[in-house]
């Protein structure tokens, strides 16, 4: 019988082996590479969605500053989430890996924004001129429940826009039994008669543990009436059992009002408030550069350099105490009384003199 | 023999792989070239729009604006104000820093019944870089005896 020579023995063998392993290895590391690209490319297009997110939302931003009163609804790709720690401003799409900073815009949201749309408001802050554009931002997942019957809480209520998730809760109907409508974020907004009577000591039996943390209150003062329009706005957060005080800040504007219901937090509030009283200080500065310049013209009369001599002493104030670190109530009530004052002032300019306004 | 087959085989789909991947970046390149355009003429547009709403320089009686119409002696004190912020290294300069960059703001008066003005309202223009300009036509406003003047407003971005 002749031996059988196997298949695989001699040299011819050993190459034939030789080339089954090789490309096998060979095999073996294409597809690792192909299959690290198609990964790498399924994550950098999910990068490019909340990237190209994150620029549609800054270039809302920008827009808004040549914006006047505008209410708008912006499809939005994803989550936003607002921070504002040590004076710095930013946001940052879920899915993006670097956050956007806006130090000189001011935002109030919710820190936290999950949805398909985003619902943006944009109103000028007046001081009474034009200082800057205020954007309050929030979404259909975000409810906001106004507790109160005075025409202050009111007026905030009419100024969010009508899609926008928010009701009134009848007194009667009590905070302890209110239902948890699985909502991202709840915002109680009210106000200090409001508080007395429906919040203290209450816990929110009908939601969970989980739940409560997602819930925040907002307690807007103001100091009488209607048209008295500054005042305290005080934000607490519930814990395990029942609402706890975070701290107070101020507001001297309607939209800062509102600005304190929209956010429901304090930080992000505090922030938008820095920026607003920096931003007013500047164009204070302005205003009275422009007065110095109407005053360099002799031929006016003493009634008009009268009223521009007080109309520089309330620029002063503002000037004064927009530089000025955390503010007293007091301090905000004379902000408001130097508002007042530039607006009666100039009204008196255009209605009893020849002179040139101030805004 | 097989084997030396098959190593030139494999060296082949790696060439040609490659030269797949360099076909790609190129098309990549001029794509993202062509988005940080779309970019710049974008940020062109939004800031052309909020300079002509700035209250800095708007005209406006009793909190109502007339529209593209700016105040003459905001123009005269805006300038001065961002180069003494500028040299104080104040909040005011970081603000404008950040809003305008790289970029220079010219009213030139068209049309004047006076002596044609003009004021260079920020410049922070780089001699090296790439630049697009864009002119936007305006009212300017003098309160003091409630004339307008008709001008050209200037708008460079430096890339």
């Amino acid at each position: 019988m002749a031996e059988r020579r196997s298949l695989f023995s001699g040299r011819r063998g050993f190459e034939l082996q030789f080339n089954w392993l090789f490309v096998l290895i060979a095999g073996a590391i294409f597809l690792m590479f192909f299959f690290s690209i198609i990964r790498n490319q399924s994550d950098s297009s999910t990068e490019e969605r909340a990237s190209e997110t994150q620029s549609d939302v800054d270039f809302l931003f920008r827009a808004s500053l040549g914006s006047r009163s505008s209410d708008k609804l912006v499809p939005l790709g994803g989550s936003v989430e607002f921070m504002c720690e040590d004076g710095v401003s930013q946001y940052i799409v879920d899915g993006s890996r670097v956050s956007s900073q806006y130090n000189y815009l001011a935002v109030f949201s919710p820190s936290l924004l999950d949805g398909k749309e985003l619902f943006v408001k944009t109103d000028f802050f007046r001081a009474p001129f034009h200082v800057m554009p205020f954007l309050f931002v929030t979404n259909k997942d975000t409810q906001y429940v106004f507790i109160g019957e005075s025409p202050f809480l009111k007026s905030i209520y009419s100024s969010m826009p009508e899609n926008a998730t928010k009701r009134f809760l009848p007194p009667a109907e009590g905070v302890s039994q209110f239902k948890d409508g699985s909502f991202d974020k709840v915002i109680f907004v009210t106000d200090e008669k409001g508080y007395e009577d429906s919040f203290a000591g209450v816990k929110l039996s009908k939601f969970s543990n989980d739940r409560l943390k997602e819930v925040s209150l907002v307690v807007i003062a103001p100091l009488g009436g209607i048209a008295n329009y500054y005042g305290a706005a005080t934000f607490y957060r519930h814990s395990d059992s029942a609402f706890q005080r975070v701290d107070e800040s101020f507001f001297f504007t309607p939209e800062l009002a509102l600005g304190a219901a929209y956010s429901g937090d304090l930080a992000i509030y505090s922030c938008q408030l820095d920026k607003a009283l920096k931003r007013m200080g500047l164009i204070a500065s302005i205003h009275e550069e422009r007065i110095g310049k109407i005053l360099e013209e002799s031929r006016f009369s003493s009634a008009c350099i009268d009223r521009y001599s007080s109309m520089n002493s309330y620029l002063e104030i503002m000037k004064e105490l927009s530089d000025r670190k955390n503010l007293a109530l007091d301090d905000y009530g004379e902000l408001f009384e130097a508002i007042q004052g530039i607006k009666r002032v100039n009204t008196e300019l255009i209605d009893k003199t020849p002179c040139p306004a101030i805004y | 023999m097989q084997s030396t087959e098959t190593i030139f085989v494999v060296i082949i789909i790696i060439v040609i792989v490659l030269l797949g991947f360099v076909f790609y970046s190129r098309v990549q390149e001029s794509s993202i070239k062509e988005k940080q355009r779309e970019q710049r003429v974008l940020r062109m547009i939004t800031l052309a729009h909020a300079l002509s709403n700035w209250p800095e320089l708007e005209c406006s009686t009793l909190e109502s604006r007339d529209f593209d119409c700016i105040d003459r002696l905001k123009l005269g004190v805006l300038s001065d104000f961002i180069n003494v912020s500028r040299q104080d290294d104040t909040y005011a300069f970081k603000y404008y820093n950040d809003l305008l960059r790289r970029s220079r703001i010219v009213i030139t008066e068209v049309y004047s019944h006076t002596d044609k003005e003009s004021w260079v309202v920020y410049d922070n223009s780089v001699e090296s870089a790439s630049k697009e300009t864009v002119f936007i036509p305006v009212n300017v406003f003098d309160p003091t005896d409630h004339t307008f003047t008709f001008a050209m407003m200037e708008l460079s971005l430096y890339e």
